[in-house]
């Protein structure tokens, strides 16, 4: 067969696979979704418990998924949300196969380290004790709530917040609402 | 707009998930209200603030990123490749214009016909599995709970006036049910009553208790069709509703709406959310319900008698009920869960007729399942108590055996190209062998604990769940050796010496036999493959291993047909 000559893989990717047939790139699109989301993706699973090693390695493996998904011509509105989604149900697979549950639990005195650009000393304890504040109602919050702040924090729309928890558009808001003013009321305390 | 915007409306407006009507009388409104535009500009502060919290505090004990990242390009390249190659072995000929266009025409005709033309597929099979996932999805822990809420449209038959109304149901994991229904909601207090009435178990609306309750009288096979990713099931049942009409989606077996055709009027209720929730999230007059006071002992026990209370799944224990049959539904109550693939839970006979369910060794979560799930069972003893453990023995590798661990062979390594990529593969081989011997380990023990004689003794209703559960596992464990093969196939290829895999037909055999053959069969597979990718005590040479693992997947093949035909 000569170079460049259609075969019938390539004729049957077509039918199959559109998006990839248009542009032949369905490599670099994972390749580039790959390298903008990965930190990202990396830093929601980790912060789940997940070790560095485990992590980087469910990481690629959720675009290793993104990239059969779209070679097998599913439909996918938001690639960010779709990544997340599946990176969200990893973690929690993860953690029933190690028979537990998971989020990172972090020494909060730690808080007193954060930098900040406030011009006296007084000024930077107080912000410190605040985000020391914030971070303790976090950590505090029922897991659908803080997902849902981690996840509108990592730019999601609240449709895809709602797809990954499963809930309706207005549950994802009401839930977004509750945890962002049970935090402000932990900032103000 | 004249009303000052909520505080939701002020998040949403931030979060820009307002419509485009809804932001343009937002913004009229925050032109012309100090109060609501210092009440955005707070919250925006706010939420920098939640942010600086949780990158600054939350996110600073998390490991960075490794740096550099590893590329993908090489195993997207893998994996398109390991995809396509018996696309190319099977297409040695030259291509010209014509046969690629007369190829479009039939692809897009088939891709059309196969989503237009409804497919005939197992009505059976379609319930068995939407019961399995449905006591999967419920199955919550104390403290949770689970909602569905669904929207019920009604048409008069006589009138042909509809009217809409909505259930919002829940179910704590102590099995209590709550549905809220609107006082002026006709629709749905008619549905409601319908339940009550036929002693539907008031559990979820849409749910295998539900429609298992409403066609319990069948007077013909269920039949199914499948259109595109939806799955038609109809049932007709003896009395009414005389028609069932489920939608079930096929990538999770969840049934997303459900018709009843009663003589006066039809049904459709379709769900319209389904989530698990923690108690914090769930609405105090539900709790109100879901959690009442204890009761006293004589409320308890009309309670424990009441129908409505019970779904359909927990036995009704009565108290001349077969031993056998209380442990099969205790094995097909596991089953449901996927508890019996292996995990430390062993059930056995107890004292006077009782079943002894032990599981020391299970994980925390399994046990409060469990404990769930087994509590209302009289006949059933839990034991999740650990008894005080005897030390163990220290298993040393002498150092002869460990001179003799001999890596994979180099040929190999130079096939894969990269030892990511060997690992990747490796890991995915030995996760479908895995799966699969668990399923015919669980088949392996139901096969010595229901031997011939045995089954003669159970009831047909147990005989039933025994079948389900045998194809159950003979069909995961096909899915797994399916993989298997797929996976294997490009280096089987490369290697094998080979050329055909054993399609000799299967002996027909009771499921029994069939169940310990092909364990044995996986056991020496997995065995070979082990051998052959992993560091090992046992090497063996590429050709000859990847000859005998296509010869044990072709009798894997056979005696696991073998079992799918088998009927206790």
């Amino acid at each position: 067969m000569a170079a460049g000559e259609p075969n019938a893989l390539s004729i049957t990717r077509a039918i199959r696979e559109p998006a990839l047939s248009q542009a032949d790139n369905l490599n670099e699109r994972v390749t580039t979704l790959y390298e903008t989301h990965r930190d990202g993706i990396y830093r929601f699973l980790a912060s789940h418990g997940l070790s560095p090693a485990v992590a980087q390695e469910v990481t690629q493996d959720v675009f290793m998924k993104l990239f059969v998904a779209l070679r097998q011509g599913t439909a996918i509105v938001s690639e960010q949300g779709w990544l997340y989604g599946v990176a969200a149900k990893s973690a929690v697979d993860y953690w029933r196969r190690e028979g537990r549950s998971a989020w990172v639990e972090l020494d909060l005195s730690e808080a007193a380290a954060v930098s900040s650009a406030n011009p006296t000393p007084e000024a930077e304890a107080a912000r410190a004790q605040r985000l020391h504040r914030i971070a303790d109602a976090m950590l505090k919050l029922p897991h659908e709530l803080r997902l849902c702040v981690r996840l509108r924090s990592e730019g999601l729309r609240y449709r895809e917040i709602a797809e990954i928890l499963g809930v309706g558009v207005t549950t994802a808001s009401d839930w977004l609402s509750t945890a962002v003013e049970r935090l402000r009321g932990a900032a103000h305390d | 707009m004249t009303e000052h915007l909520t505080r939701q409306q002020l998040l949403s407006y931030l979060d820009g998930e307002l419509s485009k009507a809804a932001t343009r009388a937002a913004d009229e409104h925050l032109h012309s209200c100090w109060t609501c535009r210092t009440a955005l500009e707070r919250l925006q502060e706010d939420i920098g603030a939640i942010l600086d919290a949780q990158n600054a505090v939350l996110l600073r004990g998390v490991p960075p990123p490794p740096k550099p990242w590893p590329r993908i390009e090489p195993l997207l390249v893998a994996a398109a490749e390991s995809g396509h190659v018996s696309w190319r072995a099977r297409l040695s000929f030259r291509w010209s214009p014509v046969y690629a266009t007369a190829a479009v025409v039939a692809i897009v005709g088939f891709i059309v016909f196969r989503w237009l033309t409804p497919t005939a597929v197992s009505a059976n099979e379609v319930l068995r599995q939407v019961a399995q996932a449905d006591a999967k999805r419920v199955a919550t822990a104390s403290g949770r709970f689970v909602r569905q809420r669904v929207r019920v449209t009604k048409t008069e038959r006589r009138t042909a006036r509809t009217t809409f109304g909505e259930i919002d149901s829940w179910r704590a994991a102590n099995n209590a049910v709550y549905w809220r229904v609107g006082a002026s909601d006709v629709a749905a207090s008619d549905l409601r009553e319908r339940y009550q009435r036929e002693n539907v178990p008031t559990g979820l609306p849409l749910s295998a208790a539900a429609y298992q309750s409403w066609s319990r009288q069948l007077t013909a096979e269920p039949q199914a069709a499948r259109h595109g990713n939806v799955m038609d099931v109809s049932l007709t049942a003896a009395h009414e509703p005389h028609q069932i009409d489920l939608k079930v989606r096929s990538d999770d077996w969840h049934v997303i709406s459900m018709d009843l055709s009663f003589a006066d009027a039809g049904f459709q209720i379709g769900e319209e959310e389904f989530a698990v929730v923690s108690r914090d999230l769930t609405p105090p007059d539900v709790l109100a319900h879901l959690e009442p006071p204890p009761p006293t002992t004589e409320e308890r026990s009309v309670a424990s008698a009441s129908p409505a209370r019970r779904l359909p799944s927990e036995p009704s224990v009565e108290p001349a009920q077969n031993v056998d049959d209380i442990e099969m539904e205790v094995l097909l109550a596991l089953h449901q869960i996927g508890a019996d693939l292996g995990e430390p839970i062993e059930v056995a006979r107890g004292d006077s007729g009782s079943i002894r369910v032990n599981a020391w060794g299970a994980s925390q979560e399994r046990k409060n399942q469990l404990r769930e799930l087994l509590k209302d069972r009289p006949n059933v003893q839990l034991e999740l108590e650990t008894p005080a453990s005897e030390p163990g023995t220290v298993v040393e590798l002498s150092s002869a055996r460990a001179a003799k661990l001999t890596g994979p062979d180099e040929r190999l390594a130079r096939w894969f190209g990269g030892s990511q990529l060997r690992e990747n593969f490796t890991r995915s081989v030995l996760d479908s062998g895995t799966s699969m011997l668990s399923h015919l380990y669980a088949l392996k023990e139901l096969a010595q604990r229901w031997t011939p004689e045995s089954v003669s003794g159970l009831s047909s209703n147990a005989k039933n769940n025994l079948a389900s559960m045998i194809q159950d596992h003979a069909r995961a464990a096909t899915a797994d050796e399916s993989e298997l093969k797929l996976t294997l196939g490009p280096l089987i290829a490369e290697f094998s010496s080979k050329t055909d895999a054993d399609t000799s037909p299967a002996h027909q055999t009771d499921w029994q036999t069939s169940a310990l053959a092909s364990l044995q069969t996986a056991k020496d597979t997995d065995g070979l493959m082990r051998s052959l990718l992993t560091t090992t005590n046992h090497p063996v040479v590429v050709e000859d291993a990847l000859s005998q693992i296509q010869h044990k997947l072709g009798e894997l093949d056979n005696s696991l047909a073998s079992l799918r035909s088998s009927k206790p």
